[in-house]
């Protein structure tokens, strides 16, 4: 093992037992390998702690002591940028005890994430040129491309809810939607989709209809407009034309395109 | 924005909770100095407020993950990030640390997320020679190389790190950061405490036309038996102000930085610090404050 290796192994090494050997046979000062380890954690607890503020506040701080500690060596960060680590945390608190207690937190990581995420994307808005394809081509043939900054979340949970109830700037609607995510935990789970979109800086979420959240996970699994209003022909409360208005507004669409093209 | 004045450039690393400040108050420093992994970004608010602030300062990058003493090579990702970044900015002034931070861990890649310490050997400098060269090639720009606090300390070193970025910089063309606080506290860690003595016997090692730019910062004291860390957290120490007057008497009049990076204080507070390096550095040139 090189030097660099070494030291390394003596920073991330997160077993007690063997960490006192290891430190004795090293010959270095442990109060300087103590600084680099609290280093390691607080810098992870804080890159945590900002690209997760729902589940920062809802373990009561920081996040988790024990959680980091475990993430850091299942996922460590492998690049140098720490706002970019965190792809894997959903996943890993559902693989985690807590997630028995807190069945909610994992999809409350993801939309933590795709928030994150869109905070950071690239600055995209329509290309308004191509909604004349809307005139001169049949829905068969044109495709609509999402902004890379609109996520679709599906889930059990009241994760919008448990969202507003931390983060809305009201207080009032933040303790209403405290009351909301508590009724909502208390009543049987129902699927529903939760979308993040960047109107313009800040990202905003949404709970979409049923027939919405079909017909959006029709576009982004690039089928066309024809085909993707197909999937919402059963439902009577689907309007493309309403869809469209508010999908300009919120800058959910990157640009038509001819699918022969 | 450029940059030309032939007086010591004062600035302060600028970091969010200042962004109302920095764009809302007359300006105050001559430059101020981002990380520029806080814009790794492909948008967003923060790229479109940086933007901002440089019509109205010029712009330092400074680096802190890129581990250019690393044995690992600096993954491609990383340095295509910072190369759209340095062209989208046009920073006056880009600078890394003498440190490693990239690594493995069972098989995969990590990134330490702090800056640790390298060996001083031939077979480092060798190495860091190597990556600096990679990594300005790529940037088309100069490096400037920061020394680093340490918290230990390897047997193997035969050379000081002055010597070895004096070495660094001969080999490579890039220049010198010298963080005056970071001298200070391997001097307080490791030297006895005699900053003086230890800036003078640091700074005298490096070429004059070497350094590009000085670093101040403050720190949190130590408790009893401990060490200290290096936290940007408290004013300038008198014992660095000291040191900043010893490194202009000896370099000329070089830019400089405040940083102040945990427990960050008024914006006010801190151009008081940019304010008290122009002084000395006013006083020390007999210009007109």
């Amino acid at each position: 093992m090189t030097q660099q290796q070494h030291l390394l192994a003596l920073i991330w090494n997160n077993d007690s037992k063997s960490l006192a050997n290891e430190l004795e046979k090293s010959g270095f000062d442990a109060r300087g390998i103590n600084i680099y380890r609290r280093n390691l954690l607080a810098n992870a607890q804080r890159a945590l702690s900002i690209t997760f503020p729902t589940i920062s506040q809802l373990l009561d701080s920081d996040v988790n002591e024990n959680l980091v500690q475990g993430f850091l060596k299942q996922c460590p960060p492998n690049q140098g940028d720490w706002a970019q680590w965190g792809d894997e945390f959903s996943h890993f608190i559902a693989t985690n005890k807590i997630a028995h207690e807190y069945s909610y937190l994992p999809d409350c990581a993801a939309l933590d994430w795709h928030i994150h995420k869109a905070l950071n994307g690239q600055d995209q808005t329509l290309d308004y040129t191509s909604l004349a394809l809307l005139a001169s081509a049949e829905p068969e043939d044109i495709n609509i491309t999402l902004n890379n900054n609109v996520a679709l979340i599906k889930t059990t949970s009241p994760i919008n809810e448990i969202f507003d109830a931390h983060h809305h700037p009201d207080q009032q609607q933040r303790k209403m939607a405290m009351e909301q995510a508590k009724v909502a935990l208390n009543t049987k789970p129902k699927k529903h989709t939760v979308m993040v979109s960047r109107p313009e800086f800040q990202p905003k979420v949404t709970t979409l209809t049923d027939s919405e959240a079909e017909f959006m996970f029709s576009l982004k699994a690039k089928k066309s407009l024809a085909e993707s209003l197909d999937t919402v022909s059963h439902y009577d409360d689907f309007s493309f034309e309403e869809w469209l208005v508010a999908a300009i507004e919120q800058n959910l669409i990157l640009h038509f395109k001819e699918n022969s093209l | 924005m450029s940059v030309e004045s032939k007086d010591v450039l004062i600035g302060v690393g600028l970091r969010h909770p200042h962004f109302t400040d920095v764009l809302t108050q007359p300006k105050q420093v001559d430059f101020v100095e981002v990380h520029s992994e806080n814009f790794f970004g492909e948008g967003g608010a923060a790229l479109s407020v940086l933007n901002q602030v440089r019509e109205k300062y010029p712009i330092s990058l400074h680096s802190t993950s890129m581990g250019l003493g690393s044995e690992q090579d600096i993954p491609r990702h990383y340095l295509d990030r910072l190369a759209n970044l340095a062209r989208s900015i046009d920073p006056f002034l880009m600078s890394e640390h003498a440190c490693f931070t990239w690594g493995q861990q069972q098989g995969q890649l990590i990134h330490s997320g702090d800056l640790l310490p390298i060996t001083h050997t031939n077979a480092s400098l060798d190495r860091m020679c190597e990556q600096v060269d990679k990594v300005q090639s790529i940037l088309g720009r100069q490096l400037i190389i920061e020394n680093v606090s340490a918290y230990i300390k390897f047997d193997q070193s035969y050379l000081s790190e002055a010597e070895f970025l004096a070495e660094l910089s001969r080999r490579t063309d890039s220049k010198i950061l010298l963080d005056i606080n970071n001298i200070a506290v391997n001097s307080m860690n490791f030297e006895g405490g005699n900053i003086k003595q230890s800036v003078n016997d640091y700074i005298n090692i490096l070429p004059i036309n070497s350094v590009a730019q000085i670093h101040l910062a403050g720190c949190t004291a130590a408790l009893p038996g401990e060490l200290v860390v290096d936290d940007h957290a408290r004013p300038v120490s008198d014992q660095v102000w000291q040191g900043y007057e010893q490194a202009l008497q000896r370099f000329g009049p070089i830019p400089t930085l405040i940083e102040w990076d945990n427990d960050l204080p008024e914006w006010s507070i801190l151009i008081g610090e940019a304010n008290k390096a122009r002084h000395i550095a006013n006083t020390l040139f007999d210009r007109k404050i």
